[in-house]
């Protein structure tokens, strides 16, 4: 930007101007994948912590990458200074990042690292009118990023969880959320560099499992209260069931005579599992119906090192992760001893089962991810919304749970060449097929995964390049082990080998003459006859009796490219994606589809059709889509017994116009940048900049205003831009004309802006002319226990018809508004949301009739009183 | 400060140290008896872990209002939980507590519903501005007189305030007419004309800088107007809307 414009851009926003437009916003600070993560699988583990605790962190994600789970580290301060990810406060924009990794980045596990220092949370109202407020922290806000209509571009733009724009979050029934978490997430609540490295010295040690003593895998505590004996007599029943022969379960149920002391004595002999069902609260919980209790002063004191549990808290409060003083987040971090992970309630709990529902998913063999559990098992007591709101994960969610004796997995059967698609087979110590274990081929350019079948042999995708290469083994209850292999050149005689196909974007569709509509019929790929197929045992050995496929030549059949074969995706266009192999390779005479994963936006929707070289398909993606959408394309061939996949990212491109600059020019050549009740009967004219943050440069561009302010006529209303390239703000002095009327009073000038290029894409812009404002001043504001009345005199502006209220932690903010709409007519205002012995502060604004608002005024600090003690009990 | 350092500070300010002018009593007999029946009695709940309490009870030491006006107050204090707090403080006094730290007011005798001090406001706060005024109001109701070094000092401010050369000036002035003066009845129309003439500057702040908004075309011009506007208001928030505009400025 030339700094003439700057200079401009800057006192348009001195003034108050507010240019906005619909356009994408630019792409600086948006989220980019590691390029030292393998291209094709996206980000699927992430984590989110602050500068202070990322060296700790980023130790976490290398062990996740080392068996076979690419992770990245994000921090929160880079997320502040980014300039992509909107929201009015902090955990908004974090909501944001999330929604971009989930719908962009293939990321499915989002680990918190931090307490709420650090990464902040979400206060989201409680579907009950609990005791104490109804205001609870929610990491479950980070979760739910998705609407239920998946498919819908409209919805997935606008979901979040305060759809009725006022202040509160995560009201029931009225913000549009659908509490069905889209990401498993999990927060690890360290506060200091200690604190992290404490709990990432446990995780190692809890993943190898390296103790000679493992009887504690194979054994779950269980403890209750009298009044809940029954209850978790049920809960050891089903531990025994779920673990088979061989898995112990100790109830302990206030056993004499040291009921506290028998706790934390089972707890040091080492358990799998805890899981209690008391009353509780945030340091503590009852284990005696006489409210003697256990709680974080004996976590400090326990000696189970090497021996941590997966803890579930079925108890008000223990779970209470923002407070100082938390049993769950002391567990979890407490050095060389206490829990792994701690499931529970970040308010009341109401004895829900769901922890049944968790164990059965982790013995089951299919779902050995502690967080995955966890949302699975809420999504199955689906009715109890509270459960879904205020259960709480502490600890890593992607987690492979112990239940039962480590094992040594052995790797055997390998097949690795170049282009063939690998398998590698998995079995335990006795030769009996381990399944559903990540199997991962790591090196010289190679990074394949996949997990093994019943028959304990993981198909993987065809190595693109020989060498070397380490293979691992993740396996529930397995230790982590690897084994060095080598991917051949040559290809094995039993196998076809067939090479990445290269992929290029056709614009054939969009010839002159071939018209697409704006939503293609979806059509499901046509497939090709079939030659082959897998075999029954699953070796994908071509029966002996059927011929190897034969390619057909080259032309037979085939349609010949025409258009620019170089070119990109864009919102609102139909292409070809033209896969082609090598001259010499045989053409795909089996079953090939295209798919598009999960993405709302883009669709394959017809193919594949024979192209010279290669197999074309059809490819919408909607006007809707917004720039720099990653759109994951999967080609799937089977042919002859065999199954190749690759994944290819197309980010979907085109210009992006936002207008940023206005420069206002009355007749007389005054270039004010103000218009006001002066300028009444006079002609003005204005310029406008535009700026393009999209991925390709835009030409032809033009600009319409239109206005439907009574007092404005518009004398020349269109203006052509020309070209806009990339990153660059385009203002030529082309400017709009208009006349004020004779009696203009001096309110605000709006007009909406309509922009389009050369290939029709357009934008919507809006502008507004006026000064804010002056704020009110001489805030006072009175606290009580859960109320601060807040009250201001005006600033002495004209035009002033209301006031917004804005309430911080601290002077520093960050802000939040507090009121709908502004307050009109009075000058106090009591906030009634507010915490007992908590320290708040305010500042208001002025608003005038057509919604520009003044600064904030001046803040103002509270501090709201300690409450008295309750004369009834409160409950658990 | 954390709460655990709040806590700290008001253990060390604990009942029993005369501290600035406060001598605690520990009973209520005690306080009637240091009212002597003439004495308005203080009476200050606070609890454990209350980081606001701790704050009051340094902000009661600390300042020097209430250093001098406290000498003609007894004063007592009672914690939540304790005997005095469930027998005598909750049947008599508790309707009137929302919370703590709350300070009230008794008349010499201990008594809470004598009309002489009725009216009285229940103070919730930390902040001495707000305290000193209804702690003037009650030693008034006490018929007791009003310091005439108070007199003095609201007088003196007066003087300033119109003497005062820019509005940054006049503004200090008259904010030291409050402190001097506010919560004395003979006081009231100098107060009142402090927080007129106080708005007033404001407004008129408020009002030059939305005149540099809309006029000034330069940026030179505007910094220039701007430095102006900061220096003359200096000590104002209107000073602090000036320094966040010269901020946003293109730097030169």
């Amino acid at each position: 930007m030339s700094h003439r414009w700057k200079v401009l851009f800057a006192a348009v926003l001195a003034a108050g101007l507010s240019p906005t437009a619909l356009g994408a916003p630019p792409a600086k600070g948006r989220f980019q994948p590691d390029p030292d993560l393998p291209p094709d699988l996206g980000v699927p583990y992430v984590i989110v912590t602050s500068e202070e605790l990322a060296p700790v962190f980023r130790r976490l994600a290398e062990w996740k990458r080392s068996t076979g789970m690419p992770a990245q580290v994000v921090t929160v301060e880079w997320l502040q200074r980014s300039a992509y990810y909107p929201g009015v406060d902090l955990p908004e924009r974090l909501y944001r990042l999330l929604q971009d990794l989930r719908l962009n980045w293939r990321t499915r596990w989002v680990l918190l690292g931090g307490g709420v220092d650090a990464v902040p949370t979400q206060r989201i109202r409680a579907y009950k009118q609990a005791l104490g407020g109804n205001q609870i922290a929610c990491d479950v806000y980070y979760a739910d990023v998705l609407p239920e209509e998946r498919d819908d571009p409209d919805r997935i733009g606008a979901y979040g969880w305060n759809g009725n724009g006022d202040r509160h979050i995560g009201e029931a029934d009225r913000d549009g959320f659908d509490l069905v978490e889209d990401l498993c997430v999990g927060r690890v609540p360290a506060e200091t560099l200690e604190e992290a490295e404490a709990f990432l010295d446990k995780y190692l040690a809890y993943v190898h499992a390296k103790d000679k003593d493992t009887a504690w895998c194979s054994r779950a505590l269980v403890v209750g209260a009298r009044q809940f004996e029954q209850r978790q007599d049920e809960v050891a029943k089903l531990f025994r069931e779920l673990g088979g022969d061989g898995y112990a379960a100790e109830l302990v149920v206030e056993r004499k005579p040291q009921p506290i002391q028998a706790i934390s004595d089972e707890l040091n002999k080492g358990y799998a599992f805890f899981d209690f069902f008391c009353h509780g609260c945030p340091a503590h919980f009852w284990a005696c119906d006489d409210h003697t209790s256990w709680g974080v002063n004996q976590v400090k004191v326990l000696r189970n090192e090497g021996r941590y549990p997966v803890v579930f808290a079925n108890s008000c409060d223990t779970n209470e992760f923002e407070k100082d003083v938390c049993l769950g987040s002391l567990m979890v971090l407490q050095p060389k001893a206490g829990g792994i992970a701690y499931v529970g309630y970040s308010h009341l709990s109401f004895g829900s089962d769901v922890n049944h529902q968790i164990w059965r998913r982790l013995f089951s063999g299919d779902c050995p991810e502690l967080g995955r559990a966890v949302v699975e098992a809420k999504r199955a007591v689906e009715q109890d919304v509270w459960v879904r709101q205020v259960l709480q994960l502490l600890g890593d969610p992607e987690m492979w749970v112990r239940t039962g004796a480590p094992f040594a997995p052995a790797i055997s059967g390998e097949r690795l060449a170049v282009n063939v698609p690998a398998r590698v087979t998995v079995a335990d110590a006795l030769g009996k097929p381990v399944r559903r274990a990540r199997v991962f081929v790591e090196g010289a350019g190679v990074f394949l995964v996949g997990l093994t079948d019943e028959s304990g042999i993981a198909h993987l995708p065809a190595p693109g390049r020989p060498g070397p290469v380490r293979i691992g083994v993740l396996a529930q209850n397995g230790r982590p082990s690897e084994k060095k292999a080598l991917v051949l050149s040559k290809t094995p005689a039993d196998a076809l080998a067939v090479a990445r196909p290269l992929l290029a974007i056709d614009d054939a569709a969009n010839e002159a003459g071939d018209e697409v509509a704006e939503e293609a019929p979806e059509q499901p790929p046509a497939k090709a006859e079939d030659d082959g197929g897998i075999t029954e045992d699953g070796s994908g050995e071509a029966p002996e009796d059927q011929p190897p496929a034969v390619a057909p030549r080259a032309d037979e059949g085939a349609t010949r490219l025409r258009g620019n074969a170089m070119k990109d995706l864009n919102p609102g266009e139909t292409v070809r994606f033209v896969f082609s192999w090598p001259k010499d390779a045989p053409l795909p005479g089996g079953e090939l589809t295209l798919e598009f994963e999960d993405d709302p936006f883009v669709k394959a929707v017809a193919g594949p059709e024979r192209v010279e070289g290669g197999a074309a398909f059809r490819v919408h993606a909607t006007r809707r889509t917004p720039a720099w959408h990653q759109a994951w394309a999967t080609l799937r061939w089977k042919a002859q017994g065999e199954a190749w996949a690759w994944t290819y990212r197309q980010p979907v491109e085109g210009p992006s116009l936002t207008c940023v600059a206005v420069a206002v020019d009355d007749a007389d050549g005054n270039r004010d940048k103000r218009i006001g009740w002066e300028d009444a009967g006079k002609r003005i004219r204005f310029s406008v900049g535009l700026y393009n943050g999209g991925t390709q440069a835009a030409t032809g561009v033009k600009v319409v205003a239109t206005t439907s302010d009574p007092a404005v006529t518009l004398l020349k209303d269109a203006v052509s831009l020309g070209a806009v390239a990339l990153e660059e703000v385009a203002h030529p002095n082309r400017t709009f004309e208009f006349q004020l009327a004779p009696d203009y009073d001096g309110h605000a000038i709006t007009f909406g802006l309509a922009i389009e290029d050369a290939r029709k894409n357009r934008w919507a812009g809006r502008l507004q002319f006026t000064t804010p404002p002056a704020p009110p001043i001489l805030l006072v504001a009175e606290a009580g226990v859960r109320h601060v009345t807040l009250s201001w005199t005006p600033g002495g502006s004209d035009g002033v018809v209301g006031y917004h209220v804005y309430r911080a932690a601290s002077a520093r903010g960050p802000w939040t508004r507090l009121t709908e709409r502004p307050l009109r007519g009075a000058m106090r205002f009591p906030d009634a949301t507010v915490k007992p012995a908590t320290e708040y502060a305010y500042a208001v604004t002025s608003v005038t009739a057509d919604g520009l608002e003044s600064r904030h005024s001046a803040p103002v600090a509270a501090v709201t009183l300690s409450k008295l003690p309750k004369r009834r009990d409160a409950a658990k | 400060m954390s709460g655990r350092a709040f806590l700290l500070l008001a253990l060390l300010l604990l009942p029993g140290v005369a501290e600035a002018g406060i001598e605690w009593s520990k009973s209520l007999d005690g306080a009637k008896k240091a009212a002597a029946e003439k004495k308005p009695i203080a009476v200050l709940l606070r609890q454990k872990g209350c980081p606001l309490s701790a704050e009051l009870l340094k902000n009661l030491a600390g300042d020097d209002r209430i250093a001098a006006l406290a000498p003609s107050f007894a004063w007592l204090s009672v914690s939540v939980g304790t005997d005095e707090y469930k027998d005598w403080f909750v049947p008599t006094c508790g309707g009137n507590v929302e919370g703590t730290p709350s300070l009230l007011f008794l008349n010499p005798k201990g008594e809470n519903a004598d009309p002489e001090y009725a009216g009285l406001p229940t103070l919730s706060t930390a902040d001495p501005d707000e305290i000193v005024p209804v702690l003037r109001e009650v030693l008034q109701r006490a018929k007791q007189e009003e310091p005439a070094k108070d007199k003095e000092a609201v007088a003196a401010a007066i003087g300033k305030a119109n003497a005062a050369r820019t509005p940054g000036e006049k503004v200090a002035a008259w904010r030291e007419a409050l402190r001097a003066g506010d919560g004395w009845r003979g006081e009231e129309p100098a107060m009142e004309e402090a927080r007129a003439a106080i708005r007033a500057i404001l407004q008129e702040g408020g009002a030059e800088m939305l005149r540099i908004l809309r006029e000034v075309r330069d940026v030179g011009g505007q910094r220039k107007a701007y430095e102006a506007v900061r220096e003359s208001y200096a000590g104002t928030s209107i000073a602090d809307w000036a320094a966040d505009e010269i901020a946003r400025l293109p730097k030169k």
